[in-house]
This record gives structure tokens, sequence and C-alpha cells, in this order.
């Protein structure tokens, strides 16, 4: 920022000496104070000994506007604010100014200007008539909101306003001689023609005050200035049109001034004082005096308008200094673009502090839970009601805090509680789903690779379910190590897994906030975040990408905020930093990998922007992303060789699947089914409707996000994450799609989260001028919410139930874990065993055993399966994989699979054998050297060990 | 609203979230599940065999067993009583080769509940 004072006489020195002294003791300090001297010498001489100031002099013709223009042409800042000679700021004037400045449609923000009389107010002098002495006048906003035009003395613009719409008219403006006025109100006018859909802020809370000399208190001061405005404005009209040039005046004539002299009468009966009734006459008379100024004004000759002023050329600009600590300042409210429209969006400034409406919506969100723990137990019954309490439980969590995010009046405190409580409210939804064990697939993964840790006391030993995991044993590290504490696995996970959540959200904000300035952006940020397809079920659920992700995000918090620290602070947060990286290289392999990519760029975006005219703000040193990288390779090489196979097989087949499908050798998925069950038509509509409103909301959001961004490294970055979110959806057509597509949507969202908040506040909210706008806004993340939990987990799982055909955690139920139990109890850990995919992961976690897969083994056991005849092929796997247990479930032959597979992915289903024949599963009865060992009914465990004896002995069977 | 009532509020949301988590944890102990039974035979040295029941019924049951080698019943147990959760075992004497175990309720004589059997190669590889 660049604060230029214009001062003209040695006889206000004392005043420009205390106005430069109240800049250098801002919270915000400016980068440059630009002293313009308007035609004096002497003067001039003079503050050539100040120092922390730049002096120069006018370059142009003697006058205000003039001496205004030579300032703006050498200063540097993003902002430019002006401050009259002789007046004081307040100390966080410049800050309350500049915070505004995170919007971009925000062009220019002005303050309120408080007279200090030299002797007091003259009783007869209104109020509504302080804009004669250059102050605030009754009739203003009293709360932040967006004007015509601001007042000189307090008043800050763009830097490229100047550039586009020109510098002040030097034929208006006051000089020694001529008290005249409206320069600032021509270029304000001007310069919003210039910027559709630009808005300029009134600011009361941005204070400065203003001296009012002892010859200005005089009623003679008070007529020539009245009539030398109401002349400055036929010359305004003249210029700009009367529409807009005196749009505000009339609004001001028929209101605030019949306002004024009621109040002026009633006052002067209540306190018998009849100098206060002159004030009413006052009203009149100035009234009268502005429009017999304005008609004289119309009526003179045209005088020369002087030149058009040209546009002020670009300069190298200044380093922003970034302030040491955050001030404590409200959120800049939305910006509106009519008058009725922003009194409802005002910010109730001094709302800052507080937990505000944060306590009302953990009630909420407590109900809320509530209504979810009751419609999973009506789940658990069969209940038909439970599908709407579900959803009516989660929106009760989700919706008020929505809306409360959106609202401008909400402090920063209030809204990072309740990013927070959103937060943990969502995992707790997750956590009522199974609160007495893990049911989702991958958390019983997991569970096998923190049992293995707890049991053998070290690292890395082998686990069948899922090999990779072992090797990036983050999370079943914590894990752990808190269950050591003799609490179960499941419960140190979830208390770990919830620390995480709240991390995550701390970190999330901090983040936004760091890029945008506002803590309004940074709520809806997480918000918006908190409508990703994973976050309520599968970034809860108990695997290593759970913590890795918010761990991630800690990392680049604390980068954002290192960025603008120094000192002793920065080094820690360095060393925090590097910790985090570390622990996000032992936790998660993709989420690592994803890491080092984002530091990379993100520094590269620092190097490249500051390439240009002006260095970049929120950069990032080479160094943690080298730390990152050598961290990983090494990580790869020495103790997860397989990482690259694990990770690189899958995603050359999702995108091996696109190429076939763009080529038409193989046919589109069919979206929202799954095993042959296809979702409800309102969730369908509901997804379409979510993935509509981001795609619909993008361009502009990126574009709002952009302009204000595009000097920021790390916020360039967010763009880009947000502008790959439409192409990955592409990523849904393909089998293998949804999964990818959504796992994508993690990082992703990282930007969209950001983009579309800025969006939000930016510009979406102005549509909503028939509705209140949180309530709008609220209603809109709302639906891309319940979308989102829609796309993210399939019905069927999302509560509690009976038995499904591999239906996720509803597969998950007492006959299977009998089995499970059985196995281990009678035959020990380690056998190899053939069965389907939720038996395989009951049997492999809880009963510690070897469940053969192609992941882990490389030999796909459904071919043992799917025939109905026993056959070479059952020969053959069962000769390759080892097998010495087969585990059937004849409920299998019930139903087609929810989760899309009987046994892993890839399997190759023949033709009629969807659902899976009885046949197929019994025909192992019987046969020759098998013995069933276990029947529960529905699940039989078959002893084949004889039979793949004899194969190896090369007997056949 | 005072502080008073701020902590009241924020009081209440928790105490509704534990509510609910005692709710939901009370729920999924008692969510109904199909009854079964679990039978299980394997082999011991010595030509002997271990015959097993598990009951996860919903009520108790009274079960009888049949070990059987081709058309020959070696060995039967009538009146085993097991409520939900009771285990029954046995260990036998069989001769070598296959044999087959039949769990019968005693509710539903005339159809076999589960179904057993041991291979010889099994039972042989065991001693």
């Amino acid at each position: 920022v660049s604060v230029i004072v214009c001062c003209y006489t040695r006889k206000r020195y004392d005043d420009l000496i205390a106005a430069i002294a109240s800049l250098q003791g801002q919270t915000r300090q400016p980068e440059e104070v630009i002293v313009v001297v308007d035609h004096s010498p002497t003067l001039e001489r003079d503050l050539r000994r100040l120092k922390g100031v730049v002096v120069i002099r006018n370059r142009h013709r003697r006058g205000l506007s003039g001496a205004r223009n030579s300032g703006l042409e050498v200063a540097r800042g993003d902002v430019i604010a002006f401050l009259d000679d002789d007046a004081v700021a307040e100390p966080d004037w410049l800050a309350r100014l500049y915070s505004w400045y995170w919007a971009p449609a925000v062009i220019g923000v002005g303050g309120r200007i408080v007279p200090a009389w030299d002797r007091g107010r003259p009783p007869w002098f209104p109020p509504e008539f302080d804009w004669v002495v250059g102050c605030s006048y009754v009739g203003l906003p009293d709360k932040a909101a967006p004007v015509r035009n601001l007042i000189g003395c307090n008043m800050s613009f763009r830097r490229e306003i100047f550039e586009s719409a020109g510098t002040f008219r030097t034929a208006l403006g006051r000089s020694r001689s001529m008290p005249d006025g409206c320069e600032e109100t021509e270029l304000c006018i001007r310069a919003g023609a210039s910027v559709p859909g630009s808005v300029l802020l009134y600011d009361p809370e941005a204070v400065v005050n203003h001296r009012i000399r002892e010859q200005r208190h005089t009623i003679r001061y008070f007529v020539s200035r009245c009539f030398a405005e109401g002349r400055s404005k036929a010359l305004v009209s003249r210029l700009v049109g009367a529409g807009r040039g005196l749009a505000s005046e009339r609004a001001y004539a028929l209101h605030a001034l019949p306002r004024g002299v009621v109040r002026s009468v009633s006052r002067a009966i209540a306190e018998s004082n009849v100098a206060v009734l002159a004030q009413s006459l006052a009203i009149g008379a100035g009234f009268a005096l502005t429009t017999a100024g304005y008609l004289k004004g119309l009526g003179a000759p045209p005088a020369r308008p002087g030149r058009r002023p040209r546009p002020l050329p670009a300069v190298k600009r200044l380093r922003r200094r970034r302030p040491t600590g955050r001030p404590t300042l409200p959120d800049p409210p939305r910006i509106a673009t009519s008058p009725t429209v922003a009194a409802r969006r005002q910010a109730p400034v001094g709302a800052a502090s507080g937990w505000g409406w944060l306590p009302l919506l953990v009630a909420a969100m407590g109900l809320g839970l509530l209504v979810v723990a009751l419609a999973d137990n009506a789940a658990r019954f069969g209940q038909p009601w439970a599908y709407w309490a579900f959803w009516a439980g989660v929106l009760a969590i989700f919706a008020p805090a929505s809306v409360r995010l959106a609202s401008a009046s909400a402090g920063r405190r209030e809204r990072l509680g309740i990013a927070c409580a959103l937060g943990l409210g969502l995992y707790s939804v997750k956590v009522l789903h199974s609160p007495t064990g893990f049911t989702f697939h991958d958390e019983l993964l997991h569970w096998r690779t923190a049992q293995d840790i707890l049991s053998t006391g070290h690292l890395f030993t082998a686990n069948p379910l899922l090999p990779i995991s072992a090797y990036y044993p983050g999370l079943e590290l914590a894990t752990s190590a808190l269950a050591a504490t003799h609490v179960s696995i499941f419960l140190a996970g979830v208390v770990v897994l919830a620390a995480a959540r709240l991390a995550m959200m701390i970190a999330l904000f901090v983040l936004y906030e760091e890029v945008s300035g506002s803590a309004q952006v940074a709520g809806l940020g997480v918000l918006l975040y908190a409508a990703t397809p994973n976050f309520m079920f599968w970034s809860s659920q108990f695997a290593y990408e759970s913590l890795a992700l918010p761990l991630t995000l800690v990392v680049l918090a604390l980068l954002a905020v290192r960025s603008r620290v120094k000192g002793p602070r920065r080094r820690l947060l360095g060393i925090v930093a590097i910790i985090g990286i570390g622990y996000v290289i032992l936790s998660h392999h993709l989420t690592s990998v994803f890491l080092v990519a984002f530091l990379f760029l993100w520094w590269l975006g620092g190097r490249l922007i500051s390439r240009g005219t002006e260095p970049a703000r929120l950069t990032v040193p080479l160094w943690p992303a080298l730390l990152a990288a050598s961290g990983v390779v090494l990580w790869a090489i020495v103790v997860a060789p397989g990482v690259i196979a694990y990770v690189g097989e899958p995603l050359l087949g999702v995108f091996g699947q696109l190429g076939q499908i763009a080529t038409g050798h193989a046919p589109p998925r069919q979206f929202f089914t799954s095993g042959g069950h296809v979702g409800p038509l309102g969730e369908r509509l509901t997804a379409v409707a979510a993935v509509g409103i981001i795609l619909a909301a993008l361009p502009v959001s990126l574009w709002v996000a952009w302009r204000s961004q595009r000097r920021s490294a790390l916020g360039v970055l967010l763009v880009f994450l947000a502008l790959l979110y439409p192409p990955s959806l592409a990523l849904r057509v393909g089998p293998g799609g949804p999964e990818a597509s959504s796992r994508l949507s993690d990082f992703l969202f990282i930007g969209v989260g950001l983009v579309l908040a800025m969006g939000v506040a930016g510009f979406w909210q102005e549509i909503a001028t028939r509705v209140r706008p949180a309530v709008f806004v609220g209603a809109v993340t709302s639906i891309i919410f319940v979308g989102g939990v829609i796309l993210g987990l399939g019905g069927f799982a999302r509560l509690p139930g009976p038995y499904l055909v591999e239906g996720g955690p509803r597969a998950i139920e007492p006959e299977s874990q009998a089995v499970a139990s059985w196995v281990l109890a009678a035959n020990g850990p380690g056998n190899r065993v053939a069965t389907d995919r939720s038996n395989g992961l009951l049997v492999g976690s809880y009963g510690q055993q070897h469940p053969v897969n192609g992941l882990a083994d490389g030999v796909g056991v459904w071919p043992i399966f799917y025939p109905d005849r026993w056959n070479g092929g059952v020969d053959a796997v069962l000769l390759r994989g080892g097998i010495r247990y087969l585990i059937t479930d004849l409920r299998l032959t019930t139903d087609t699979p929810y989760d899309g597979v009987y046994f892993e992915s890839g399997e190759q289903i023949p033709k009629d054998g969807y659902p899976l024949h009885v046949a197929a599963l019994t025909k192992f009865d019987g046969r020759h050297g098998v013995s069933r060992v276990y029947d529960s009914g529905d699940i039989q465990v078959y002893d084949v060990g004889p039979v793949v004896d004899a194969l190896r002995a090369g007997g056949g069977h | 609203m005072g502080r008073a009532g701020q902590i009241a509020l924020l009081a209440l949301g928790l105490a509704l979230a534990i509510i609910g988590f005692a709710i939901s944890t009370r729920g999924a102990a008692q969510q109904p599940h199909p009854p079964f039974t679990g039978a299980w035979m394997e082999p011991r040295s010595g030509g002997f065999v271990a015959i097993g029941i598990t009951s996860h019924e919903d009520s108790t049951l009274n079960y009888s067993v049949e070990l059987v080698q081709g058309p020959a019943l070696l060995h039967e147990w009538k009146g085993i009583r097991l409520r939900p959760g009771q285990t029954w075992q046995v260990t036998a004497s069989a001769p070598a080769g296959d044999v087959a175990a039949y769990v019968f309720r005693e509710d539903k004589p005339a159809t076999p509940y589960r179904h057993l059997n041991l291979a010889a190669d099994l039972r042989a590889a065991m001693g």
C-alpha cells in the first residue's frame, strides 16, 4: 500500500507531522508514504529532512487534483490510499481499508472522517452538512456498505483503476483560492463505469480524525462551501451525466435532510435549546445554497473540463510487506451492487469476537447426530423411515453450518469453530455407522497391519490383504502406540482419526485464510471441501490416507504461514513442517507424491510470477520440495520397492479402460449402477445437480479467484488444481473410474473449495437477490454436499442393516465373523485361503489367514468358484495359489454383488454366471480328497490340502 | 446470549451427541441377524476325530450328532442342549477312511441341519 498526503502550506506543518506520525503507527504499515508538496518550496525544504517518507513536488498545475496525480505517478503500491495533511488516522485505519481488497469486485475503500473541531462543533452546524468541512456526514451508511463515491480525506483505490480509468481531473478540485471539490466524486464515478460490477466501499470503522480549524467554523465558510459544492456538482454532472452525478444527492436530499430537520427540531424542544433549532435552518439554507450553486454552474458557459486524464503508466510494484500478525478484523461483507441488497448484507462490524452462533450450531449438530443414530438403529431393524431420518440428521449437521459460514456477520473465531465442529460432526456420522468395530473394506485391511505391529512389536510384517499397507504404517503406528495403553485398535483408531480430522479442518481454514486474507472465504472453502464425495465416509475410515491427507494440509498450512513470518517462529514452523513431511511419507504413497508435486509447483509458480513486474506473494522455497522428493524416492527404494507397481498398474488400468472406451472397444460404465443395482432416481438427480452446480459455478469463480490470486504463488496453484476438476470427471466413465475420480477429488477439491468460496463470496451471492444470500448459499452448498455423499458411497452402505451380498459394511456380520474366528482357533494363523471378497477380509484380518488374491499373490481365485463343475482351471488355481482352505458362502447365489465384484477387481464373469450358481459353490461336496470341515448353513469351509498335495506331486486329481 | 447460555448450548450439543453414540452402540449390539449354528469336524492323530457345535441361535436348541462311515453309524450323540453362544465338542475314534458327521436339530429330525466330512487322505496326513 502506498499512502499519499498532499500539502501546500507551512502553516499546517504540525498537522502534517501528526498525520505522518499516525501513518507510521499503523498496525498494517504502508510500504511507502508519499508527501506531495503543492508548489511551496519552503515547505518542501523543511519536509526533505523527514525520514521514512518520500517527498515530491506537484508537477502539475496548482491544486489538490494535480498534487494527487503527482503522488500517483510515483506510487508503486497495489493499493493507493489518500490522507489529508490535517487528518490523523486511527491505528487500524490502513488495516481496515486494506482488508477489503480480498474481494476482486472492490476497487476502492474509504472510511469515516470524524471532525475534530478546534473550538467544538458550532451549535448551529448540522451533522448532515459535515461534508462542508470535508467529513463524513449523517446520511452515509452507519455500517460497511457500497457507496457511489468516497471522500478525499480518507479513501483508497486499487492502482489498476488509475491505470485503466485515468487519474484526477485537474480542472476539478480545491485550490488555495477556490473551495471547490468533487474531484474524487468524478473519479469514483468514472472508475465505477470503467469496471462493470465493481464496488466502492465505505467502512465507517476505518476512521481518521480531521482537524477543523477555526476559520471553518464560520457561517461565511459554510455558505461559500455549499455554493461551491453545488457548482462543482454541476460540472461533474456535465462530465458524467446528471443521472450518475446526482444519484446519491437525491437520496440524501429526500431522506437525510428531512430527518435532520425533524431531529434538530425535536432536540431543540427536548433540550429547550434554540441554538440547536438553528441547525434545521442551516439545513434548509445549506440545501438552498447548494442548489443555487448547482443552477449557477449549469447556467454558466461550459468550463473547460481539462484534458481527459491519462491512464497511469504501469510501474514496478512494491513487494508487499506482510503484517507480522493477522489483524483482528471482522470479515469484509459480501459485495452488493444495489443499496437495498447492500443494506441487507452489511456486516455488523464489531461482531468479530465471540463464538456467535457456534454454541447453537453445536447443539444443532448434536441433534443431527442423535437423529443419525436413530436412523442407524432404525436401519438395523429394517425400518423404512431410516433413509429419510439419515438425510434429515446429516442435513441438520451441515445446512445450518453452511448458512452461517456463508453469512457475512460471523467472526473469525466463530467460523473456525464451526469448521472444526462440522468436520468432527460429519466424521461422527461415520463412527455412528459402525460404533463397535471396523466394517468398511479398507478398515479391515489396515486393522491387520495395526494388529501385526502390536503382536510382533515391529514394522513391515507382510500383510496379505494389502501388502503395501505394511510399508506405509503411519496410521497404524500412531494407532498401535495408543492401543498399547490397553485400548482396542478400534477405539485407538477412532481417536487418532478424530484428531486428524480436527487438524485437517484447522489446517484447511488457515491455508485458505492465508491465501484469501478472509475468514469468510476460509470458512466457505472448508465447507465446500466437506462436500467432497469422500469426506464423510471414505476419508473418515481407518485407512492410511485418512491420516496422510490431513497431515499434508497441515504441512501446506505451516509453509503458507511460514512465508510471512520471521525469526524463531519461522524456523519453528519450518521444523514442524519437515516432521510433517516425514510422517506423510511414512503414511501414504499417493499422498506423499501429491505433496511433492504440490511443493514443486508451488515453488515453480513463485519463480515464474516473480519474473514479471512484481514479486510473487505466498511463495515457498525449494528445500521442502527437495526434501519431500528425496524422502519419497528413498522410501520407495529402501522400504517399499513394490509401490511403483502397486500405484502404477491400477492407474494404467484406468487410463487403458478410458482408451478402450474412447476407441469404441469397450462400452462406458453405466452411471449410478454397481453390480446391477441402480441407485434411486432422486439420488441420481441430486448427484448430477451437485456436479452441475460445481461445473456451472467454476468458470466465474475461477475468474474471480484468478483476478485476486494471480500474484500469489499458492493461490495460482490452487486455481490450477480447481481447473483439473472438470477433466477428472471423465474418469467416471470407466469401470474403475468412480473410485479414481473420488480419490482424485480429495486433492483437487483443495483448490475447488477455495475457488468456489471466492466465487461465492465475490460474485455468486450477487445473484441471490430474492432470498437471503446466506440461505441461498447454504441451500446450494447443501445440494453439493448431498450429491457428494451420494457419489462417494453407494446407498446400500450408508446405513447399517441386514446382510447384503458383497455389500461392504453390510456383509460384515456374525456368521462370517464366526468362521474367521473358527479358522484361526482350529488351524492357526497364516493358512492360504480362497474365498470371496468379504469373507476374505474377515478371515484375513480377524482370522489372521492369508487370503490368496491377485494383488498380493498374483493369483485371482475366481476361476475356482465360477464354474459349475470342477475342471482343470480349478486345479490350476489351487496349485498356483497353494490353497489349503476354500470358504464358500451360499448367500452369494442370492444376489449380484453390491460392491460390483464377488471376489476382486478384474474378475472375469462367465456369461451366465451372474449371480453365482448354487452348483458353482457346492461342487466341492463329495469331491475326492476334499473335506468339509466347517458348516454354518450359509458358509462352508473345505480343506483341499490333500488335493493340492497330489497336484504338486504331479499325480493329478 | 450470555456466556452461561452459550455453555449450556455447547453442553446440550455434546450431550445429544453422546446420547447418539450410546444409542447407536446399543443398537449395533442388538442388531438382529439370522440365527445359525456352526459345526465342525477335524482329524486328530491316532484315528480320532473332533466334532463340535456352537449355537448362535435365538433360543436354546436340542441337537443330535451322528458320525458315520459309509452306511455304518460309528457314534451317535443325542440330547445335546445348547443355549445361544454355548459350544459342545467331543472327540471320538473312527476307523481309517472317509467319515462324515451329520448334525440334526431334534425339533426337525428329518433333515440334517449341518453336514461335515473328512477325507481319508486328510486323516492319513494327520497320522
